[in-house]
């Protein structure tokens, strides 16, 4: 099987092939056109409940705004602490002279996708959606902050991609829409192939150093983790931005519904999976 | 039956508006400071790892060293804390050491109701 190293050098060479311009990708329409879905409509945090069906075909387009707002806000928030750990590791031990030759461009193309969120929402929203995540820090037993780092990598891209594929060859939503899901995936496709396989090696490097209840401890808060991690498609400034009262209340209808639940959990299969094959998970995690 | 059914669609249309909504129809800065940290701890037991007994939970336990939260609860417990009291929190203006205690989250997010 192809190293990681290897992997980064093939990686470093799609990279410099498909190099583009962030400012030249794109043509931005002076607006969105409301006639048309922003999110597509199966992939809105409501879809599948009863609120979603009372709502007219006028309301559901308006919240699909704000879903679009939220899934590119959500990336771009978990891209922030992703680019900062990825520096962090440039010409350090923690990664050879082929990964960091690749990291350059991973940084770089995360970077690009920040730029594209960042004006996509400045423009059509007005805003970035703030992240109500707050580091408390944590003790790390070793090894596990560098296993942690990889996976957390791994969760943002993984649910990311599974958005996006589904977006990108879809005609009825906004063009631009369809256009930035697109252009993420491309760089993304790389990203994850270096992702899985890296942490595929940091696990197999790891894990038999772990002791039980380490192991059980790490396997606890990943599948905590990733519940966090949906939680927040269920953002209730969003709910309120698209004019739906008691927002904290369709939130929590929303998660508790087994049609939202379905949905988080054929999303994360292939994600869990991972977890579960690398032994990084003992158990799927409750969606 | 039918009726039921009727009478459900017009309860969760509620929901549904499309006027602004501002300020937030759950405002409660009226909410007596007893009141707030008794919902505030209610929410804790609930939700801690580590269940703690109701007689354990003071004011002043530090909830972070004790392991009752940690950074995967805080985005959970920030919207609630944004329910209870009516407005969003930035949380870039928050500093972690406002999760010690229930005194300091009263403190730190309920200023007003002190």
């Amino acid at each position: 099987m192809e190293s990681s190293d290897e992997l980064a050098v093939r990686l470093t060479n799609l990279s410099r092939e498909q190099f583009w311009n962030v400012y030249e990708e794109f043509e931005w329409p002076e607006a969105l056109d409301p006639e048309r879905y922003q999110m597509q409509a199966e992939l809105c945090s409501l879809y599948g409940t009863e609120l979603w069906e009372d709502m007219t075909e006028e309301q559901r387009k308006r919240l699909s705004l704000y879903e679009i707002g939220n899934f590119f806000s959500l990336t771009l928030q978990g891209e922030r602490p992703l680019v900062a750990g990825l520096s962090d590791r440039l010409y350090s031990k923690k990664v050879s002279s082929e990964a960091t030759e690749y990291l350059h461009h991973f940084i770089d193309e995360e970077n690009k996708h920040m730029i594209m969120f960042g004006i996509f929402l400045n423009k059509y929203l007005g805003k970035v959606y703030p992240e109500k995540k707050i580091s408390l820090g944590r003790e790390y037993g070793k090894g596990e902050e560098e296993v942690a780092f990889f996976c957390k990598v791994l969760v943002v891209e993984e649910l990311g991609d599974y958005y996006n594929v589904k977006m990108m060859l879809d005609d009825s939503i906004e063009p631009i829409v369809k256009r930035i899901n697109w252009v993420h995936h491309r760089d993304e496709s790389r990203h994850l192939g270096f992702g899985r396989r890296h942490l595929t090696e940091l696990a197999e490097h790891w894990l038999p150093q772990w002791s039980d209840e380490t192991k059980k401890g790490f396997s606890d808060w990943l599948g905590q983790y990733v519940r966090s991690s949906w939680a927040d498609f269920y953002n209730p400034t969003m709910y309120k931005d698209a004019g739906l009262e008691k927002p904290y209340d369709v939130r929590k209808m929303a998660l508790a519904h087994p049609a939202t639940a379905e949905h988080r959990a054929k999303a994360s299969k292939k994600l869990l999976n991972i977890f579960l094959r690398l032994g990084l998970l003992e158990a799927l995690p409750a969606m | 039956m039918l009726l039921n059914r009727i009478a459900s669609l017009a309860s969760e249309s509620k929901w549904v508006s499309l006027a602004p909504v501002e300020p937030l129809p759950e405002t409660r800065h009226d909410m007596e400071p007893i009141e707030i940290r008794a919902q505030l701890r209610d929410w804790i037991v609930e939700h801690a790892k580590a269940k703690p007994g109701a007689a354990d939970l003071n004011d002043q336990t530090p909830l972070l060293e004790t392991g009752l939260l940690s950074s995967l609860d805080i985005v959970e417990f920030v919207l609630f804390i944004e329910e209870l009291r009516g407005e969003e929190v930035d949380t870039d203006e928050i500093e972690p050491e406002v999760f010690t205690s229930i005194d300091t989250l009263v403190e730190g997010f309920f200023a007003n109701a002190a």
